[in-house]
């Protein structure tokens, strides 16, 4: 099992190494986990597969304050339609599946099990609609497969030794968990050969903490299109997601010089009120009266 | 009315299944064909320094057919509060389904409706609904007591609600997105597929043109076509339409034309007017100088017509 002609095993070592000394570089002490310094145990950055491609550094760089509100079918769906794919033998209608799922709320993740606790059975109704039609969605294009095993990573993962937390989700593997070959990711956002290549690297850098040996290929399938493309895992592919990883970290440890880039996102941004270039990209400056 | 998988089981009896055959067998062609027309759009975006995604959603295919002015107004002013007295109706009117397809009959019309919006995270629509409600307690028990034909959907069709349907071309610069009221069967599950349109309102002709739609890019989706494509109103008979080639090859042009129109409008060019009853909830309609007459020649158009509501998703530039 080789990529690129290089080792697995020797990949992952590379790809820490690599990521150790980028932030070195760009960080010298500072979120250094065991450190207390004058300000304690420093702020942990998180960095999540949604941060990596290249949006708005500042908003990156101010992140909401994270609320923990009730389950919805948006937080729910795809934990259950994994859950559901990983029960389901294939055969029938995944229905029941999903019912005896439900069943065992012991099962279930804590979060999960918690949400789905309070609701009402129309709410459940909702729920129940959701996770089918993404299980119908998820397992098309991998209809033929059926080698492939329905679960995505353990958790965040804590990069050793500075207070950087790492996300990323995937919703399926071939191979062992310990070294799978490849991982899918299942989500809506549409294929863009750059952005693809980017979350690649960082969804195999992330399975580097889970592993003992990085992914041979990570696979995409957008919500929808019933195909899959797949991006080879290189040397290349980690060091561009570990430059943005790094980038990344600089922008959260000096806020004040991240950048505002205007986009799409602009319209559902916390910071739009504050942000004259957000502003002005949605037509939403006007000159004060007088 | 008879239960709505009666009437679609006893259509597709009707279905020759030859012609599903060759519909699928067309479907490589026409994508061929479209992938060429977004061929030359995003050669047009970039030539002109335009370098975001070209989306062609299901309502801006819509409203393009209708007037270009009217898609370019809705791109720029999306709605981005909670769906209007109509489209309120449409909103109801799917989730009663959903309740009657996926646990059996509604007790609480208001109470369930509400339940479910709730845990979609659709608070604003929440909002709305008990404001409707305030003003008239049953506004929206008759679409509650329509839905029930929906009960009774054996398992074995394996329905899905709101199921996405996503074509992509040119490595992705042009999407083109629809999200299908009810699908069932399918490849999934060795039964012939089957789309239905859940519609509130009046009939319309562009219903027609959306299932259409539809039947492509689920064929496009899983490499096979649906048998049958639907549309289901309120207390009406379904709506059946086997999917044949030549519904998927008008369907196939009329979205390289929106891909087109949509390229041209993206660069530049000034969008034409078409009035019509679109007028009517045209964000442009207080300064288009072509609204006026249409609104007076369409005084006696349907006022119950569904304006069917979606939250805004795209950030691509007219």
């Amino acid at each position: 099992m080789s990529v690129d002609g290089v080792d697995g095993a020797g990949l992952l070592a590379a790809a820490r190494a690599d990521l150790t000394a980028g932030l070195d570089g760009v960080l010298g002490d500072r979120l250094r986990s065991s450190g207390g310094g004058a300000g304690g145990r420093p702020r942990r950055v998180l960095v999540r597969d949604i941060d990596v491609p290249g949006r708005c550094p500042a908003r990156f760089a101010h992140p909401e304050d994270s609320v923990w509100g009730d389950l919805t079918t948006t937080t729910a769906t795809r934990t259950l339609g994994r859950l559901v794919l990983r029960r389901w033998e294939g055969v029938g209608p995944p229905a029941r599946a999903l019912d005896d799922l439900l069943a065992r709320p012991d099962e279930l993740p804590d979060w999960l099990a918690d949400g789905l606790e309070p609701l009402d059975p129309a709410a459940l109704a909702a729920i129940r609609a959701s996770v089918l039609a993404w299980v119908a969605d998820a397992r098309t294009p991998v209809r033929s497969r059926t080698d492939l095993v329905w679960d995505g990573p353990g958790g965040p993962v804590d990069v050793p030794g500075r207070a950087l937390r790492l996300t990323a989700r995937w919703d399926a593997r071939l191979g062992p968990r310990r070294s799978p070959t490849t991982l899918l990711v299942h989500s809506p956002r549409a294929a863009d050969p750059e952005v693809d290549r980017l979350l690649a690297g960082f969804v195999a850098l992330v399975g580097c903490f889970w592993s003992e040996a990085v992914a041979e290929r990570v696979r995409f399938s957008t919500a929808g299109t019933g195909t899959t493309r797949a991006v080879a895992v290189t040397a290349d592919v980690l060091g561009a997601a570990i430059e943005r990883v790094v980038e990344l970290v600089g922008h959260a440890v000096e806020p004040e010089s991240a950048p505002a880039l205007a986009g799409s996102w602009c319209r559902w941004c916390h910071r739009l009120q504050d942000c004259a270039v957000g502003r002005g990209h949605l037509g939403q400056v006007h000159d004060p009266p007088g | 009315m008879p239960p709505v998988i009666d009437e679609v089981l006893a259509g597709l009896d009707a279905v020759d299944p030859g012609v599903t055959d060759r519909a699928t067998a067309t479907l490589a062609e026409l994508r061929d064909r479209v992938e060429a027309q977004c061929a030359v759009a995003v050669e047009l975006l970039d030539g002109n320094g335009v370098g975001s995604v070209l989306r062609v959603p299901k309502g801006r295919l819509a409203d393009l057919q209708q007037c270009e002015r009217l898609a370019v107004a809705r791109h720029d002013r999306p709605d981005d509060g909670p769906p209007g007295p109509a489209a309120l109706r449409g909103v109801a009117l799917d989730r009663f389904v959903l309740l009657e397809v996926t646990r059996g009959p509604i007790a609480d019309p208001v109470d369930e409706l509400l339940s479910v919006l709730d845990v979609q995270g659709e608070l604003d629509t929440c909002d709305q609904v008990v404001a409707s409600v305030a003003a008239d307690p049953h506004v929206v028990d008759d679409l509650a007591g329509a839905a029930a034909a929906w009960r009774g959907v054996p398992d074995e069709w394996w329905p899905r609600l709101q199921s996405a349907a996503t074509a992509q071309f040119a490595d992705g610069r042009v999407v083109c997105s629809g999200r299908l009221d009810v699908e069932l069967g399918g490849v999934l599950c060795d039964l012939p597929g089957v789309v239905v349109e859940v519609k509130s309102g009046a009939p319309r002709a562009s219903h027609i043109e959306e299932v259409a739609l539809y039947a492509l890019l689920v064929g496009w989706r899983d490499g096979l076509a649906p048998a049958l494509v639907a549309r289901w109103y309120p207390n009406e008979p379904v709506a059946v339409m086997p999917v044949d080639a030549g519904l998927l090859a008008s369907a196939a042009n009329r979205l390289a034309d929106a891909v087109e129109q949509w390229a041209q409008l993206s660069v530049g060019r000034a969008p034409r007017e078409s009035p019509g009853s679109w007028c009517r909830w045209c964000p442009d309609a207080a300064v288009c100088p072509s609204v006026a007459g249409a609104l007076v020649d369409d005084a006696a158009a349907d006022d119950d017509d569904e304006v069917e509501w979606e939250p805004p998703d795209d950030g691509a530039e007219p």
